[in-house]
């Protein structure tokens, strides 16, 4: 039961509040200096986190051999452990649909055009691809439009057909760039080389997206222990949180804080009264002493 | 994209926010008063630190001799 001072209001909502954003419970219930704190060190904390490992820390992944159990740390954030769900949820759903049903698909796009194994070019531009008829069906066919730069820093202008082998990344994923890859085709239809780079991939469709085996290791090649590190910022914003969520349903644990504290807690506490406790033990007479005093004097 | 400023700091100074994290959540979700909590935050620090300061000579002290 709470102390009376503190005002509750509505403890299932104060809770759900505190749940989805740190120190909003408190901020609902008035308690403007703990709503305040919890916010600031909470999610500054768990942002702090997601920041240090490009917004990848946290996501939901609980297939076999591949589970992040620490996303149940991590969940006690709800703003950020539900669109992990959700994301994870889009993910598996993707695979059972065909890349094609995108089309038409046009983006920005930067990579490289590699002609053979001595000629790379970097090229920029945009890439636009949509389903045409073919020989034999429907086929993708699409062009990009861009400039290419050379090693030298040379720039110049730039158009290729592309056809045959596209292979586009999937939609929702980690990160912020979609690979992409496709043959380059000559006027008369004959590969000429191809390219391979990234187009953008949008906030809604990569943030807390589930991290692959692959995406982990270059995480880790790239920020080393920093993305351990910011890992466990968001665990123990996690965690604390649910400490947090709990005083806005139950008010604090100990109580207001201008109790008298226990008796253990006090002697540690206050000086005063630990030393008042040793004069009173110097004070007492020794047991040989005291019996001595009781004696009758002849 | 990673600021190159926090990857030349050594991990170790990131216990120092990360313990003044968990110092001030904690005792905030003891008491309500806000001395009392600051108080028992500064306290809950202090033992943080002093208690990793330990193991980490400890650690050092170990590394070296053996």
């Amino acid at each position: 039961m709470a102390d009376p001072r503190i005002p509750i209001k509505n403890q299932y909502l104060a809770a759900v509040l505190a749940y989805l954003v740190p120190g909003a419970g408190h901020l609902y219930q008035g308690r403007m200096f703990k709503g305040t704190l919890y916010l600031v060190c909470i999610l500054g904390t768990y942002l702090a986190g997601l920041y240090m490992s490009q917004w990848k820390a946290v996501y939901y992944r609980m297939d076999a051999g591949n589970r992040n159990i620490a996303f149940f740390a991590q969940a006690g954030v709800g703003m950020f452990a539900i669109p992990a769900y959700v994301q994870a949820k889009r993910y598996a759903k993707q695979h059972e649909v065909d890349a094609e049903s995108e089309l038409p698909l046009s983006a920005e796009f930067h990579g490289v055009l590699v002609k053979s194994e001595d000629e790379v070019d970097e090229i920029v531009g945009r890439i636009e691809l949509a389903e045409h008829a073919g020989d034999f069906g429907q086929e993708v066919r699409g062009k990009f439009t861009g400039k290419s730069v050379s090693e030298d820093g040379q720039t110049q202008p730039l158009e290729l057909n592309l056809a045959y082998q596209i292979d586009i990344g999937l939609k929702v994923g980690p990160g912020a760039g979609r690979g992409i890859q496709s043959d380059v085709v000559d006027a008369d239809g004959n590969r000429d080389g191809w390219i391979r780079g990234v187009i953008p991939r949008s906030f809604v469709n990569h943030f807390a997206a589930p991290l692959q085996s692959d995406d982990q290791g270059e995480l880790s090649g790239e920020l080393g222990k920093f993305f351990e590190l910011a890992k466990i910022f968001t665990w123990i914003a996690g965690l604390l949180n649910i400490l947090a969520v709990w005083d806005a349903f139950e008010g604090p644990a100990y109580g207001y804080g201008d109790e008298e504290e226990s008796t253990d807690e006090a002697k540690k506490d206050s000086p005063g009264e630990a030393a008042a406790a040793t004069q009173s033990d110097e004070v007492a007479p020794p047991a040989d002493k005291a019996a001595a005093a009781e004696e009758p004097v002849v | 994209m990673f600021p190159l400023l926090a990857v030349q700091v050594n991990v170790l100074w990131y216990l120092f926010p990360l313990a003044a994290v968990i110092s001030l959540v904690y005792s905030a979700s003891r008491y309500e008063l806000t001395e009392r909590i600051l108080q028992r935050a500064g306290r809950l620090f202090v033992t943080i630190v002093v208690f990793m300061a330990i193991v980490l000579v400890i650690l050092l002290l170990l590394s070296r001799w053996l």
